[in-house]
């Protein structure tokens, strides 16, 4: 009977802690603190980076277009790259397939030769009408880089992020090397390694990656890689 | 009383008393704890879910109408959705409209042509027709840069 007893306190003590541990979780994501990356900032303080590091959900080298839809325009690869030019908008099938809420986007040497810009488009889905989602533009024609929104496959005219494109800025016939963080409601984007954008929104929750070029563009990348984030 | 009789000052010490260490005081302690997490617990995630959008439904949903001109003052002829929703209906030949079912609170209207949407913040009222009056639509003049 008292060991009865003392196992029920256990119990009890087990079912105290896990609602105080619930009570903090949900408390901090009140607070809209990522509980996943509070955790890798602990476990990087007492090294234990390999629970937390980044693994590639999705990748392309682009030997050829297996991976990739054509929504509309004739994309190419060539030598290892992928080409697109004028107005075309391919979709990424692995991405799209699972969906992804949060990830990291690596585009490898993308390379503008001319033209008015291309857009990488995250967390967007299709359907009939077209894209839904975010995208992310290297837009010389608006001497900006922007994010905005899409709906039914048009785009929303107002930004929900545009910072000026420096003046001096190596725009075109220089390969750069463009990431964008997609966290939440958190969207950074890197070029080269340096912060250059970061836009909130709260409207796309998950979805797929995907390429646009408008007007007279002429692009080309080398690899792109989707990576998992806490 | 003699004065060796009287009773020593540890024997009047509060602090030196141990708490009752009664064990159907402290499990009592222990599920006063217990009921206290659950109920801020349970707080919080009704919170945390009545933030999602889709929960706001649960509040009602309201209509919106109103006309939509072109920046030259004609009829406008398009698509209009709400953000974040499937809803989605046409303008008529005279840019009026009318879209039906749309969950109660702040939302956004997307007014649509071909090419693009511009967005109109917009508040919905459960059970009620919101009359948005006339909203104009500025295309823009080149194919989206």
């Amino acid at each position: 009977m008292h060991s009865h007893e003392r196992g029920q306190g256990f119990v009890e003590y087990a079912l105290l802690i896990s609602l105080i541990a619930l009570t903090v979780i949900l408390a901090l994501q009140m607070m809209g603190v990522s509980v996943g990356k509070a955790f890798c900032d602990v476990a990087a303080v007492i090294n234990l980076t390999s629970v937390c590091s980044p693994k590639v959900l999705c990748e392309d080298s682009f030997d050829s277009l297996a991976n990739w839809k054509t929504f509309y325009g004739k994309p190419v690869t060539t030598n290892g790259k992928i080409c697109l030019d004028k107005g075309t908008q391919v979709y990424n099938t692995c991405s799209m397939n699972t969906q992804r809420e949060n990830y990291t986007i690596r585009l490898e040497n993308a390379l503008l030769y001319q033209g008015n810009g291309y857009g990488i488009f995250f967390r967007t889905v299709y359907n009939q009408k077209g894209a839904n989602g975010y995208i992310f533009q290297y837009d010389p024609g608006l001497q900006a880089f922007v994010i905005r929104k899409w709906v039914n496959g048009k785009e929303i005219w107002q930004p929900i992020a545009k910072t000026p494109i420096p003046n001096g800025y190596p725009i075109y016939n220089t390969p750069h090397n463009v990431e964008i963080i997609v966290r939440d409601n958190l969207f950074t984007v890197l070029i080269d390694g340096q912060q250059v954008l970061q836009a909130q929104d709260d409207t796309y929750k998950e979805g797929g990656i995907g390429f646009r070029t408008w007007d007279h563009t002429e692009f080309c990348a080398d690899r792109i890689a989707q990576f998992s984030i806490p | 009383m003699r004065a060796e009789d009287s009773p020593s000052l540890e024997q009047y010490s509060v602090f030196d008393q141990k708490p009752a260490s009664d064990p159907q005081v402290k499990k009592g302690r222990l599920r006063l704890w217990i009921g206290i997490f659950l109920a801020f617990s349970l707080l919080l995630a009704t919170l945390s879910l009545l933030q999602k959008s889709r929960v706001s439904t649960l509040f009602g949903t309201g209509s919106v109408y109103g006309v939509v001109l072109t920046s030259s003052g004609s009829p406008f002829r398009g698509e209009i959705y709400i953000l974040g929703t499937p809803l989605e209906t046409q303008t008529a030949a005279d840019g009026a409209f009318l879209l039906e079912g749309i969950p109660s609170g702040d939302q956004i209207l997307i007014v649509a042509d071909d090419q693009i949407g511009r967005d109109f913040p917009i508040h919905v009222v459960a059970g009620k027709q919101v009359d948005l009056g006339q909203i104009r639509f500025e295309s823009t003049a080149v194919p989206s840069p």
